[in-house]
């Protein structure tokens, strides 16, 4: 049996024009049900400091360390869903963190970059593992991520490897009072063979609608 | 590479007169010495000390005038245009104390986790703000209206002369300018990609001067948004601007992004030419704040652990004495 399946925006639309208790005999309730159930699946990932060494106008690109770079070869992956769970495939993905000696780059636009995303919302970046600085706790990866129809989402993502937790991110996260969510660090798999070995880490980001 | 960064280093110190830098008092607090700021006058000195206290100075015989006590750690404070009232944001409340009796004179609720604060040149406005939202207060504490930027949180407000315009610094890297009587948006300045994190009105009010992470001081059109003039950049990122009474000079603080307690300078310029008409780098810390007393000398402070030092930087003009 087909079965009208209501967007979120037909709904809203209709609950506008004809007022809700108009609206819900147009539908079968387990249809409505069903739809608010589905509706808002995912938490919104916690926001955190946008710093203050965000810089505009990077480089669209998915590689950022170049031959030679000192640190830990680092991948990260993930996707840009919204609350219900869907691609948000139209996002812009800016992500900006320091060299392994913990310094930002000021003059240009190293380890900054405008990560391109696949048609599911999906992304990933090569770089190196950020370093410690002296005014700051934790390594860290800055993200400002915008899309049409969605709430920016301005974040940092964290390494549950950092030796700043000790081993015990669940306890020691606070360590850093700019960490102000446990769900933002992230587990670090060791991946490949010895000889190129690299820390590679999923980052899901989930954007509010507007 | 590394010696003649040194060269020029050793040069530029050799070339300096004497008068360019002298300590005019050290004072020492009961515990760590935090932010700093000068009266307008250059007469007083004020500074966080420990977790919830603001200590002033009279300056230049460096007697304690006052210890204030805030039931929550001070994030912001200034001096009122008379010098006579501390106004500083604590737990979300702005207190207006007097240094003479250290009470509290008026309490405004600001709202939790209010952070930046700015007071107008007349004292009858008051702008705070809490990430990306600013709010615009009168002195008797009504809430006048509410502003925002895009992204992030704001990093520093200012006041036009006149008290018309306020401008905003973002950590997006933009600057707006905001009609104090309406709230709508004047103009923008999107022209840089770098956060500032210092910015002041020119004496006329038809620019802005803007300092902070690209190390450069630009001076942008308060009409149109646009950059005018470029200053030379600094391999430091700016972290305070001061304008001179005269409205000619402006003193600029520095500080390394790589470490906030490294060794920093601090220029001052000559607006009209652009000219540097002073450069030091203080000795073991970084200038944490700067002011132009009413002779004309430009005042700094440098801090280290319970110890503050200030220091007078002679722009070569004669001194005219103390108001």
């Amino acid at each position: 049996m087909s079965q009208m399946r209501l967007s979120r925006r037909d709904l809203l639309e209709r609950c506008a024009v004809f007022g809700a208790l108009v609206t819900l005999p147009m539908c079968d309730i387990e249809s409505v049900s069903a739809f608010w159930s589905q509706a808002e699946v995912r938490k919104p990932t916690p926001p955190n400091d946008l710093g203050p060494f965000y810089k505009k106008r990077a480089p669209d690109t998915r590689m950022l360390r170049t031959k030679g770079d000192p640190g830990m070869p680092l991948a990260v992956s993930g996707r840009i869903i919204d609350t219900r769970g869907e691609a948000v495939p139209d996002a812009t993905v800016e992500i900006w963190h320091t060299d392994h000696g913990g310094h930002y780059d000021l003059a240009g636009y190293r380890f900054r970059a405008k990560v391109p995303l696949d048609a599911k919302g999906g992304y990933q970046f090569d770089t190196i593992m950020p370093g410690h600085y002296p005014d700051r706790v934790c390594q860290h990866v800055h993200y400002l991520v915008t899309a049409p129809g969605h709430k920016p989402l301005i974040t940092q993502l964290y390494f549950a490897t950092d030796p700043v937790f000790e081993g015990d991110p669940d306890k020691n996260f606070s360590k850093d009072p700019l960490v102000e969510s446990r769900e933002l660090v992230r587990p670090v798999t060791i991946a490949g063979d010895p000889k190129t070995m690299f820390a590679a880490v999923s980052f899901e980001l989930c954007l509010e609608r507007r | 590479m590394m010696s003649r960064v040194l060269f020029v280093f050793v040069a530029l110190a050799a070339s300096m007169p004497a008068w360019a830098q002298t300590p005019v008092v050290t004072l020492k607090a009961a515990d760590q010495i935090g932010a700093a700021v000068l009266s307008p006058r250059g007469d007083r000195i004020a500074a966080a000390v420990g977790k919830d206290r603001v200590a002033v100075w009279s300056l230049p015989d460096g007697k304690l005038l006052r210890e204030l006590t805030f039931p929550e750690r001070p994030i912001a404070a200034l001096f009122a245009p008379s010098d006579q009232i501390i106004i500083a944001l604590a737990g979300g409340v702005i207190e207006f104390r007097s240094i003479a009796t250290g009470e509290a004179v008026r309490r405004i609720e600001a709202g939790v986790r209010q952070s930046v604060l700015a007071v107008s040149a007349d004292g009858r406005l008051l702008a705070t703000s809490q990430m990306a939202e600013i709010r615009l207060w009168d002195a008797s504490g009504k809430l006048l209206r509410t502003v925002s930027h895009e992204l992030g949180a704001t990093a520093t407000l200012a006041f036009s002369p006149d008290g018309t315009l306020l401008a905003s610094a973002g950590y997006d890297a933009n600057v707006h300018f905001w009609d104090v009587s309406t709230g709508q948006r004047k103009a923008s300045v999107r022209d840089q990609v770098l956060a500032s994190f210092a910015i002041s009105f020119t004496a006329d009010g038809r620019n802005l001067i803007i300092g902070g992470a690209s190390g450069a001081i630009e001076i942008a059109d308060v009409q149109t948004g646009a950059i005018a003039r470029r200053l030379r950049t600094e391999k430091h990122a700016v972290s305070s601007l001061s304008l001179s009474a005269d409205g000619r000079s402006i003193g600029a603080t520095y500080f390394d992004v790589d470490g906030m307690a490294r060794p920093a300078p601090l220029v001052v310029w000559e607006l009209a030419s652009g000219r540097v008409v002073n450069r030091v780098t203080p000795p073991g810390a970084p200038p944490m704040t700067a002011g132009f007393a009413a002779d004309g000398r430009l005042l700094y402070a440098t801090a280290k652990g319970q110890e503050m030092t200030v220091w007078v930087l002679g722009t070569g003009a004669p001194s005219a004495g103390r108001n």
